[in-house]
């Protein structure tokens, strides 16, 4: 129905372009098809860009050194056997200095030079204690994210792999546990198990596995109904190694950012339940414990002194873990998610 | 689908939930040995075996366990929560008493969170890896990283050491529609609103930077229409899908948030009310507020789901 | 005076990976009521060009050099507000994708008034009359009910078609059409094209129609032009390009096109793929794909010439020009094709070879 009309009429043919002329010669020069830019693989990719983000790396750095200092605080010894033999800490954590007939300290000291960041309310060099503290709160942090990441990635595999009613109930279930906070149900199992050191990791790997299950659940949905899934099952792949080899890589880069955010979530809510007094017994170098402690000392209206060293100087640590965390977690974020739009995605089509 | 049919679905699918979550807050609270009736043995010598019998009957805390649970729920579905065991008041009245308080203390910190971070968080996607979006997004970070106790509890220090504000806490005897309560919402307001602000600003700043990559947003200004009716019109809508889906969980942070803050502040909640209970081991005391918890955060996200449906009308054909 | 002139146009992208010159130093000229083809591969450029014409391109691309003459006027020297009364009023773009161009989360009518509401300051019952109208025009049964459907309600067919709607809304003088086909399947192309077509003509609306398919070009434009790697390789009218090519990429495309009959046993394409624009060939962008391509073809790049002349032909009123060394002397062997028309007779052979011993192979 066009308007035109042709002046010749028919199909039109051409011959004498040959494509084997092109490939069969020498190349003519430098150049070839791959001097545009090498591909390289995601991962590969996603550590370049990783590594390139500034507060990312300052994050990794200090989550770095804080574990170290808290590694090499105070003597560790397994068994009788001491494994490690540095004390970065110049005072145990649990000496009262006022009872050391050596040191003048006394019960709230400011900060000095033989006490950099001042003593407590018994008289402990809080210096040493903070450094001691990181012991708890890293470890209880990344052990609980260890064992909730786990058991989520299997349950929520399992429930959006099979589906059906498979699905149907155990995410109900999950959803149940959801419409609790978790530092609330933290909270109660540490009322009922008492306080102490596992029954805090247990207060918060118990109900921490499920934003991982809904994660890898959404993830494996998704990619379920990708089509490369189908086309690997249809040339007879296994449904083992089909989640293998392609879910699971695939789910991996949302579970990867929420666990290092997961893990200053933790250590925030084990901090928050050692200033209610509930985590470890009171006494203990925790950081959130000293924070309990210190409390009445801020409500004492004018004509006391208050000592903020007490108050800050644990509570900053807390704070600077969990923000170094958080920017790695933003970078791992960064890094992973975002698309290289190239040519292609500016319309140079 | 029409909107109201997919409330309707969505009305029904929460009552299993609600269900479950009964079951969840009376599992939890019973796993524990013991009960106030034994603390109080415990504590108390004069109290016969005779007496702890006849006790544990009148609070319905002998027989077996899902006889003890069906009796609970049959009276919760009646308004009849128990009694604090310690002083014999009604269950119901303390509830009553302490809700409105903690109300007010989310709401606040709600409002702060979102008057301050939905704005932030559209400047500073429009204004990307600039200045003003390196800084906020910083200050944000900052937020939630923040253990939100030792925040207050910053507060109230510097109050004290710089500003000299000595009493930050409220006087037990004061009304909350008192407006000297107004003062002392302030601080725990800040304290549980800063948290939320910051996710919310990060939320709508990456929602608002995706959306703005997208094809119809270049097809709104090859309309020529102006910039602000491109933002305000076409793309905050899309961009806000995302805060409102945040907003949800942010009621679970903020409901767990209070528990502590109003430990700090002394805030006369039924945070506060939760610790003293778990403290003297108040049953009756503990699963109802649980209960209230679990029931309120199921119901907000329901709200948040409805809200979504409204605004992003692919969403109610599912 | 053409509608459109598009003089020296430069623009170029600065990513992470380096410079990419998109288009560089393009001149054409569109008439009013026109239908003018841009033919080319995947990331030849060819979306940039109608982007750079709204003045739509965003960081990290920018319109480097050159002058964009809309009715006389130069766009690149206006001001943000000027422009703004032109996109969509007097120059309008359709999208080569409907369902990412159309906001989800508003009606279809609704996005349609907007525009109508904005530009010809029509108040909401009389643009809501007139989007109705144009839904109807563009062949959407049930308009009105249409009006406040979603655009996730509409098949694809009837997206694109009410993004037409939505792009003829204020009767613009210049359409710019981005692969407008592409994302559907071929009955409803047909139908689309020819809609395009009518609506055009009705409303003396000049059309760049942007596309990779040579078969909507035959059907619909009147002159066309060839681009490859950002530059424009060659330009004609629309039979003398389909007839008488005489670029080598324009052959290939052309000779790339299956026919029913053909005794080849292959499937023919051009060898190799379009190099990424941070790194070009030297010389001539083409070579390494050329049959035809010599040492000559590495050392100097092939200026836009009239091949009748040799002269150079890079300005907007040139109507026939390709960009090959061939067309200045400079080839030894020539370009050794010809094109066969049905019945069997040549319209073309390579009577233009200087050498005339040199027959390739």
């Amino acid at each position: 129905m066009s308007s035109k009309e042709h002046t010749e009429r028919g199909r039109i043919r051409i011959t004498g372009f040959d494509p084997d002329q092109v490939r069969q010669r020498d190349p003519l020069s430098d150049w070839t098809e791959e001097s545009g830019g090498e591909t390289e693989g995601r991962l590969e990719r996603a550590w370049k860009r990783f590594k390139r983000n500034r507060s990312a790396l300052i994050g990794l750095l200090v989550v770095g050194v804080l574990t170290l200092l808290a590694i090499f605080a105070r003597p560790i010894s397994v068994m009788g056997m001491t494994v490690q033999p540095f004390s970065i800490a110049p005072y145990d954590p649990t000496a009262i200095m006022y009872m050391n007939p050596d040191s003048s300290a006394g019960v709230y000291d400011s900060p000095s030079l033989s006490h950099p960041m001042g003593t407590d309310g018994d008289g402990r060099d809080l210096f040493s204690r903070v450094l001691y503290g990181g012991r708890y709160s890293i470890s209880i942090g990344f052990i609980v994210v260890g064992l909730s990441a786990t058991f989520g990635l299997v349950y929520g595999a399992i429930s959006g792999y099979y589906g059906g009613w498979t699905d149907e109930i155990l995410m109900r279930i999950v959803d149940t546990v959801y419409a609790f906070p978790g530092l609330i149900l933290a909270l109660i199992i540490v009322a009922t198990l008492g306080g102490g050191y596992w029954q805090l990791v247990a207060a918060f790997a118990i109900p921490g596995w499920i934003t991982y299950a809904r994660l890898i659940r959404g993830e494996v949905l998704t990619i379920k109904e990708n089509e490369y899934v189908m086309a690997a099952k249809a040339l007879g792949a296994r449904d083992r190694s089909v989640i293998f080899k392609h879910i699971v890589p695939n789910a991996m880069p949302p579970m990867i950012v929420y666990g290092t955010l997961n893990i200053g979530t933790v250590v925030i809510g084990v901090a928050a339940l050692g200033f209610l007094g509930l985590g470890m017994p009171p006494g203990t170098a925790e950081w959130g414990t000293m924070l309990d402690q210190t409390r009445e000392t801020l409500i004492q209206g004018p004509g006391g002194s208050i000592p903020w060293w007490a108050t800050v100087f644990p509570g900053g640590a807390i704070f600077l873990f969990v923000m170094a965390m958080n920017m790695i977690g933003d970078g791992v974020n960064d890094a992973l998610d975002a698309q290289e739009t190239g040519i292609e995605g500016q319309g140079g089509g | 689908m029409s909107l109201r049919r997919f409330i309707l679905k969505r009305l029904l699918s929460i009552v299993p939930i609600l269900f479950g979550v009964s079951v969840i807050t009376f599992a939890l609270v019973h796993l524990t040995p013991g009960d106030p009736i034994s603390q109080m043995v415990a504590t108390n010598p004069h109290v016969t075996a005779a007496d702890e019998a006849q006790m544990r009957s009148r609070y319905g805390l002998d027989g077996p366990i899902w006889e003890q649970y069906l009796t609970w729920m049959g009276n919760v579905l009646t308004g009849d929560f128990g009694e604090v065991i310690s002083s014999g008041q009604d269950v119901s009245s303390v509830i009553i008493a302490r809700l409105p308080e903690t109300i007010v203390l989310g709401l606040f910190g709600w409002v702060f969170g979102l008057v301050i971070a939905i704005p932030t968080g559209i400047y500073a996607a429009i204004n990307k890896d600039q200045l003003a979006d390196t800084v906020s997004r910083f200050v944000a970070l900052s937020g939630i990283s923040i253990p939100n106790f030792w925040l207050g509890l910053m507060l109230i220090l510097i109050g004290a050491l710089w500003l000299e504000i000595w009493t930050v806490l409220p006087p037990s005897r004061l009304p909350l529609y008192h407006p000297e309560m107004l003062f002392y919402l302030i601080l725990p307001g800040i304290t549980i609103g800063t948290a939320a602000a910051a996710s919310i600003m990060r939320v709508m700043r990456t929602s608002m930077a995706e959306e703005l990559n997208k094809e119809y947003v270049t097809a709104a200004r090859a309309k020529g229409l102006p910039e602000r009716q491109v933002i305000l019109k076409h793309v905050l809508r899309n961009s806000l899908i995302s805060v409102v889906t945040l907003a949800a969980t942010l009621t679970a942070s903020i409901v767990a948030g209070s528990v502590v803050v109003e430990m700090v502040f002394n805030w006369p909640g039924l945070g506060r009310e939760l610790i003293q209970a778990i403290n003297q081991r108040e049953i009756n005391l503990i699963m109802a507020i649980t209960l209230f918890t679990g029931v309120f955060i199921v119901l907000a996200n329901l709200l948040a789901d409805i809200l979504y449906a409204v605004l992003d009308p692919r969403i109610r054909y599912e | 005076m053409a509608l459109l002139e598009i003089n020296d146009l430069t623009v170029k992208f600065y990513t992470q990976e380096g410079v990419v010159t998109a288009v560089d130093d393009l001149s054409y000229r569109i008439e009013r009521g026109e239908k003018f083809g841009v033919v080319g591969e995947s990331g030849a450029g060819k979306s940039v060009t109608a982007l750079s014409l709204m003045r739509l391109i965003e960081s990290p691309g920018r319109i480097e050099s050159g002058e964009i003459l809309f009715k006389g006027e130069d766009l690149l020297a206006m001001s943000e507000e000027e422009i703004r009364t032109i996109r969509g009023n007097e120059i309008a773009m359709i999208f080569q994708d409907a369902q990412t161009a159309l906001n989800p989360v508003y009606t279809v009518g609704e996005q349609i008034a907007e525009a109508i509401r904005h530009h010809l300051d029509y108040d909401e019952a009389e643009a809501r009359e007139r989007t109705i109208q144009l839904l109807d025009t563009v062949g959407i049964p049930e308009a009105e009910s249409r009006y406040s459907d979603y655009p996730h309600e509409f098949s694809g067919g009837m997206q694109q078609r009410a993004v037409i709607a939505m792009a003829l809304s204020c009767d613009p003088d210049l359409l710019l059409c981005d692969e407008p086909t592409t994302a559907l399947d071929v009955t409803i192309e047909a139908q689309i094209l020819e809609e395009l077509e009518e609506l055009a003509d009705e409303f003396d609306t000049a059309i760049q129609l942007i596309t990779h398919d040579l078969g909507v070009v035959a059907e619909v434009c009147d002159r066309v032009m060839v681009m490859y790697a950002g530059s424009p390789v060659e330009k004609a009218p629309v039979e003398e390009l389909y007839y008488d090519p005489k670029h080598p990429y324009t052959v290939g495309l052309m000779s790339s096109i299956p026919r029913v009959g053909d005794e080849r046993e292959r499937l023919q394409t051009i060898p190799g793929t379009m190099p990424d624009l941070v790194e070009l060939p030297p010389g001539c962008s083409f070579h390494p794909r050329c049959p035809y391509a010599e040492d000559v073809c590495t050392k100097r790049e092939p200026p836009l010439l009239d091949p009748e002349t040799g002269r150079d032909a890079s300005g907007t009123d040139a109507d026939r020009a390709a960009a090959c060394l061939e067309y200045t002397g400079e080839l030894q062997e020539g370009l050794d094709y010809s094109v066969e028309v049905g019945d069997g007779h040549e319209t073309r052979t390579d009577a233009t070879a200087p050498n005339p011993e040199g027959e390739r192979r």
